[in-house]
């Protein structure tokens, strides 16, 4: 801001030809900077939390690094110094068996969960449309609890709901008479296991996704829903042919962000399972995690981190991309 | 990379943040970390720790901060002997603040490889199986000419003095052992009428169908509480039968999770524990101890000090209405002469080679770990102690018994990433859920376990 102000504050003691010429330059700068100026802060802290370890993040995956390079970092005269190894990293990922299981149990995952998520909080938000408004307000309330539910309180309390041995889950199912369920174990069988990780996930991502899509729905002219009906279209051709195009846009950011915040899927995995996932429970985010901080091969684990922040990258085109239509139409 | 390290290290601090705010606020307190406890002499001077010769005396005039970090078990089980040691040792240096930060098992190494990066912690504790990835790689201050400051170095218990010596070099002290045995309700093998506790196994199967018998119609009943991935009992079946994990030859470690004597053993506990357990089998044995205070389990396989906690008070878990019907014996092998052996657990305290302050952290240590603060933790907690000189404490223990009869894992530097990576009780689960075959899944265990000990 000082750079800024200096000159404005120079130029009115200038002499008068020349100020007003002057004056004209310095505002100049002032808009063209001022913007820049004002987002400094904030690319500041992007480049510390963000860009510096993505910096580092690189320069580990083509590396070796591991537990005696950790040690020279703090004593030059212990350990061994990091040594380059070129797309080594990278190969090892591609020959490795382990990494192409996990990247398409990771795929189906975030499939499922995106779905799940974008139809389930959809149907709430045509919901939150029809009912009175004294239930859209419960509604509401009760979403944005979830919301706020910190992930970890939120995984503590699920995680004790699908217990085995004490599970509310299994005794409710059991005394329904849907089963045998007591000491029914819902980790033995990962498909099982995954279903209720992605309840879980379903169940925290749902609100964003319910309340946006309401926000989105709001934005529909009601004239036109309405000459829709008019013209004998059902319910459902009115949503799909009238609603759907409106909310296209929104839609595609919402499923873009989806399936970058179902694809890192992290903590959920890790809690319900004790933090010990077995290797059928492995996610990318996951196998890096484990091959980093319980192997403590760090370059490897850099490599699979980019991989997937590459993979991420290519879905963030279409966010990017819709991002940039949107402000073009407006 | 220091900032993808240091990230870690952002993380752990904030993970610690509870640890470090309690012990800032002492700090601002002029009277010293341990202020309140300086007039309480009711330990007596003697306490003061220079028993064992050790170098005495200390510094009044240093000043500074030793940041220990020792397991949450100190932190619940014995904190009183935790705060001796510190007592004892500010009277030799007031003026060090001593900061005790509790990490849990799970992810103290992670923390730990974050905390090397930077600024380590000045004492460590370390399993004992986790020690010698760290010796070998340099990690830690070579203690071997102050072995002597020690007190009980002289009588160190092997199965830990072994693990703290790394090519003939010591790198840490001995803290304490674990052995396990069967922890049993005294009052339900009354009630079948059974007076002595197994000496074979086919006597605690035997055993196990007359508890079954009378309490089985409660759903929740297990003879014997097993859950699947408790690898350290399943590994003494492997052992007992004549099995090993895997055996070293010259640097090169070959695994023997595939040996008809270790698939022997793992059918045997396999059959065991289809018969007798309800427990998750795919689950692990940390919660065993409150679901036996629940009333519905006559056994389980624990440590010492489970016997503790499952006597202990109701808000800890606890059930205090069982503290006189719960014994134990050790688990028996396959003839009445040989248990089978227990895996010999315990705790290292080490110092990272980067540490500023080796000399008041082998003060420390010793304040901790020599005779009167042993004496006290065997006294207090029924731990095995890191000396032999103070094994008959324990009187006829059968945890006492079942540590003489021991095994350890293979000491190959790797071997911390094999038990980071869940090897085995992966294999446990496989193999316990029905997933797959003994056979198959000891095999798979074996590759990846060459794989991690032969990797660089």
């Amino acid at each position: 801001m000082a750079a800024a102000g200096t000159p404005t504050l120079e130029s009115p003691s200038r002499q008068r030809p020349t100020a007003g010429r002057r004056q004209s330059v310095a505002s100049r700068v002032a808009k063209r900077g001022g913007p820049y100026l004002l987002i400094l802060p904030s690319l500041a802290v992007i480049g510390v939390i963000l860009a510096w370890p993505l910096y580092n993040l690189f320069v580990l995956a083509f590396q070796k690094f591991g537990l005696p390079q950790i040690l020279h970092m703090s004593h030059p005269k212990a350990g061994k110094a990091p040594e380059w190894v070129g797309f080594a990293n990278f190969s090892k990922a591609f020959h490795d068996p382990q990494f192409w299981s996990t990247l398409q149990r990771t795929a189906i995952f975030t499939a499922v969960n995106v779905a799940a998520t974008l139809i389930i909080g959809t149907a709430i938000a045509v919901l939150m449309g029809r009912v009175a408004k004294s239930i859209r307000l419960m509604l509401t309330a009760v979403l944005i609890f979830v919301w706020a539910t910190p992930q970890l309180v939120g995984l503590t309390i699920w995680n004790w709901l699908f217990d085995q041995e004490f599970g509310v889950v299994n005794y409710v199912l059991t005394k329904l008479h849907l089963g045998h369920f007591l000491h029914h174990s819902w980790y033995t069988q990962p498909w099982q296991g995954f279903m209720v990780v992605t309840f879980v996930v379903v169940w925290g991502a749902i609100p964003f996704i319910a309340i946006t899509m309401h926000a989105a729905l709001t934005q529909v002219p009601e004239e036109l829903v309405e000459a829709a009906r008019v013209d004998g279209a059902s319910p459902l051709q009115v949503f799909r042919n009238v609603m759907l195009p409106i909310l296209r846009p929104i839609l595609v950011i919402l499923t873009s962000l989806s399936i970058i915040w179902d694809f890192q899927v992290f903590t959920q995995v890790y809690i319900l399972r004790d933090n010990r996932p077995e290797p059928w429970y492995f996610l990318i985010s996951i196998f890096s995690f484990v091959t980093s901080f319980k192997a403590h091969d760090y370059g490897y684990g850099s490599a699979l981190a980019i991989i997937t922040l590459l993979i991420m990258a290519f879905v963030s085109i279409f966010y990017i991309r819709q991002l940039i239509r949107i402000s073009e139409d407006q | 990379m220091k900032a993808r390290i240091l990230a870690a290290v952002g993380l752990t601090a904030a993970l610690a943040v509870a640890g470090c705010s309690s012990s800032k606020s002492n700090a601002g307190n002029t009277s010293g970390p341990t202020g309140s406890s300086t007039p309480a002499t009711s330990a007596s001077p003697s306490s003061g720790g220079s028993s064992g010769g050790s170098s005495g005396g200390g510094d009044a005039s240093a000043s500074g901060t030793l940041t220990v970090w020792l397991m949450t078990d100190a932190q619940n089980g014995w904190p009183k002997e935790v705060q001796a040691a510190t007592d004892a040792f500010n009277k030799k240096y007031p003026n060090v603040k001593v900061d005790v930060q509790y990490q849990t098992w799970g992810d103290h190494l992670t923390k730990l490889d974050a905390a090397l990066a930077a600024t380590p912690p000045d004492v460590v504790e370390l399993g004992n199986t986790e020690t010698t990835k760290y010796m070998a790689t340099g990690a830690l201050a070579d203690l071997t000419n102050d072995k002597s400051k020690f007190d009980t170095s002289d009588s160190w218990l092997k199965g830990l003095s072994d693990s703290v010596t790394y090519q003939g070099k010591v790198f840490g002290v001995p803290y304490y052992a674990g052995a396990r045995g069967v922890i049993y309700r005294t009052d339900m093998f009354q009630a079948v009428g059974i007076s002595a506790p197994p000496t074979t196994l086919d006597e605690l199967k035997a055993d196990g169908e007359k508890l079954k018998a009378k309490y089985g119609s409660n759903p929740n009943f297990s003879a014997l509480y097993w859950p699947g991935k408790n690898w350290y009992g399943a590994m003494s079946f492997v052992y007992g039968y004549g099995g090993n994990i895997a055996t070293g030859d010259g640097g090169k470690w070959t695994a023997n999770l595939e040996s008809p004597e270790a698939q022997a053993g793992l059918t045997e506990l396999k059959s065991l524990v289809d018969d007798l357990s309800k427990a998750p089998k795919d689950g692990d044995e940390s919660k065993q101890d409150s679901v036996m205070a629940q009333g519905n389990v006559a056994m389980i396989y624990g440590n010492g000090w489970e016997v503790g906690s499952v006597t202990a008070a109701k808000d800890k878990g606890g059930n205090p209405d069982l503290a006189d019907k719960v014994a134990a014996f050790p688990l028996p092998g396959k003839d009445a002469a040989k248990p089978l052996p227990s895996f010999l657990g315990g705790s290292d305290l080490v110092i990272p080679a980067a540490s500023e302050h080796v000399a008041w952290a082998e003060e420390w240590i010793n304040d901790f770990t020599g005779k009167d603060g042993m004496t006290a933790l065997v006294n207090d907690a029924k731990v095995i102690p890191n000396t032999t000189s103070l094994l008959s404490l324990l009187g006829d223990s059968p945890f006492a018994k079942a540590a003489q009869e021991s095994w350890f894992v293979p000491t190959a530097p790797n071997w911390a990433d094999v038990e980071s990576q869940n090897v085995l009780q992966t294999m446990l689960a496989n193999i316990m859920t029905g997933k797959q075959s003994i056979a198959d899944a000891t095999k798979a265990a074996d590759q990846q376990i060459n794989k991690i000990l032969n990797g660089s």
